[in-house]
């Protein structure tokens, strides 16, 4: 048995059922749906294109690097990269998002929305070259102040105000 | 901080497939999403063998509504912590855990030892527990129906255990079949973070003897980590030591406790302990009684913070409650 032997024995499986299911709240009832794979995939081109509108892509280097000149292929010089802010419940809406990333060719990071994970997106947002942070929730976000003074654009949450910057 | 490249189905969690086959989960069932997402979409594991994710709040506080999930979609699996079976040890006292639970085939459960009593419950309610490990963060290694080790998945990692003791990856030496060693592990699908011979800290029993299920990976059994002994007045003990005793007092069953240790060799015990304030009646006794069993584990006795466990669940990182810390 072997990773290629077991994906291959599972692209031979019927997918009997929708991609998943999801669930939110209104008035404080619970409602449950189905996200079907077609629906998805059309979640995925969106997602596709909006963050490609934004600059997200792969991270590339300007040059050969060494005496060829530029920056290598592996450099750190041009952004790209994305980091989404989200909980596992929430994946109906944020997993495409990934997935367009993934298929963008753009690195992608998991920020959790708890606020002990603030400091995971704040570390990724420092280090890899960040073109956006996606999916940014008020906790995260307070977590963050004042720590990403020249940091990537946000995009947050409908219904909350976020901000980054110290006394705002 | 680590990371993959992959195509289609996430490498660490397709991995994880072959698992949830050997637990039972077949196409169109569903399963209980998991409720971490820090190591990426677990659920690949599941739609990958066809399964349909239900993806609800499974983490700290989510569990009554994911009880609500479960009864409307009859899941044949979850993903659980120990967080998340202090929750449900409350919830059981108005809920018939039997008949909610009676569609699964099984329940993983990874992220701390589970205790004796923990495991108890558990199959009282009908579910078989299929334990996980992560084998030096290159993959997952899982419990199967046998429940006689954890399967390394060695198609993706090279596993070595070797002595403890020794500075250096290097100079270390494997230590024979079953002995107690520390678990190496070296990548081998993972071009992008290639961690080579990393040291774990895990300290780990292994064997290659084939398992009774015929699969003849490597196995291991996790027993703890090697910073997590500590010494108090020249004696020795782990967490577990605790976590047994603790189990034994029915106020603070659920075992939610830290060890407050600034250095691995301390003079006092402190120890930092939940208990249930719905069946406690005087905090005062249940500290005299707590500490009795903490001395009979562990031969000193502590010196005891006592908190209702929601005020210790409040301080959980990813699941897990944080057994040892500094302060």
């Amino acid at each position: 048995m072997t990773a290629a032997s077991t994906a291959a024995a599972a692209a031979t499986l019927s997918r009997p059922g929708p991609w998943g299911i999801g669930r939110y709240d209104v008035a404080g009832q619970p409602v449950f749906f189905e996200v079907g794979w077609e629906d998805w995939r059309r979640d995925v081109a969106w997602a596709r294109a909006m963050l490609a509108d934004h600059g997200v892509g792969p991270v590339k280097g300007d040059g050969p690097g060494g005496t060829g000149g530029g920056s290598p292929p592996c450099a750190e010089k041009v952004g790209g990269g994305l980091i989404v802010v989200s909980g596992m419940p929430e994946s109906p809406w944020f997993d495409p998002v990934e997935t367009a990333a993934r298929e963008l060719g753009a690195p992608y990071s998991i920020g959790e929305i708890y606020a002990f994970e603030a400091f995971r997106t704040g570390l990724y947002a420092r280090r890899l070259p960040i073109t956006m942070i996606f999916g940014l929730d008020r906790t995260v976000a307070e977590g963050l102040r004042g720590t990403l003074a020249d940091g990537p654009c946000g995009c947050g949450r409908a219904g909350q105000r976020v901000t980054l910057s110290e006394g705002e | 901080m680590y990371a993959h490249a992959w195509d289609r189905w996430h490498p660490f969690w397709a991995a994880t497939a072959r698992d949830l086959w050997e637990i039972g989960v077949r196409p169109g069932d569903y399963v209980l999403g998991s409720g971490f997402k820090m190591r990426g979409p677990l659920y690949h594991a599941d739609q990958m063998v066809g399964a349909i994710p239900v993806l609800v709040n499974t983490g700290i506080g989510g569990w009554a509504t994911a009880l609500d999930a479960i009864r409307r979609y009859r899941p044949v699996y979850a993903q659980l912590t120990g967080l998340a079976l202090a929750e449900l040890d409350h919830l059981s006292r108005t809920t018939d855990m039997r008949e909610v639970f009676s569609s699964f085939k099984g329940a993983a459960f990874a992220g701390e030892p589970l205790g004796a009593r923990a495991r108890a419950q558990l199959e009282s309610w009908g579910v078989e527990v299929y334990l996980w490990t992560s084998t030096g963060d290159v993959t997952g290694a899982w419990e199967c129906r046998q429940h006689d080790g954890c399967h390394a998945c060695e198609d993706c990692v090279l596993l070595e255990a070797v002595d403890p003791a020794a500075s250096t990856p290097g100079t270390s030496a494997p230590v024979a079949d079953g002995e107690l060693g520390e678990l190496v592990a070296t990548s081998l699908d993972n071009p992008v973070t290639p961690m080579v011979r990393f040291r774990s800290d895990d300290i780990i029993r292994m064997t290659r003897q084939p398992c009774a299920c015929g699969r003849t990976h490597a196995r291991f059994w996790p027993v703890g980590r090697k910073g997590d002994e500590t010494i108090v007045a020249g004696r020795s003990f782990v967490p577990m030591d605790i976590w047994r005793a603790l189990e034994g007092v029915p106020e603070t069953a659920t075992a939610l406790f830290q060890l407050v240790r600034p250095a691995r060799e301390i003079d006092e015990l402190k120890v930092r302990v939940g208990y249930d304030p719905d069946t406690t009646t005087s905090v005062p006794e249940l500290r005299d009684r707590v500490s009795e069993a903490i001395t009979a584990a562990v031969g000193v006795p502590p010196v005891l913070e006592l908190l209702p466990e929601p005020e210790l669940l409040a301080r959980g990182r990813g699941g897990k409650l944080p057994r040892v810390v500094r302060s």
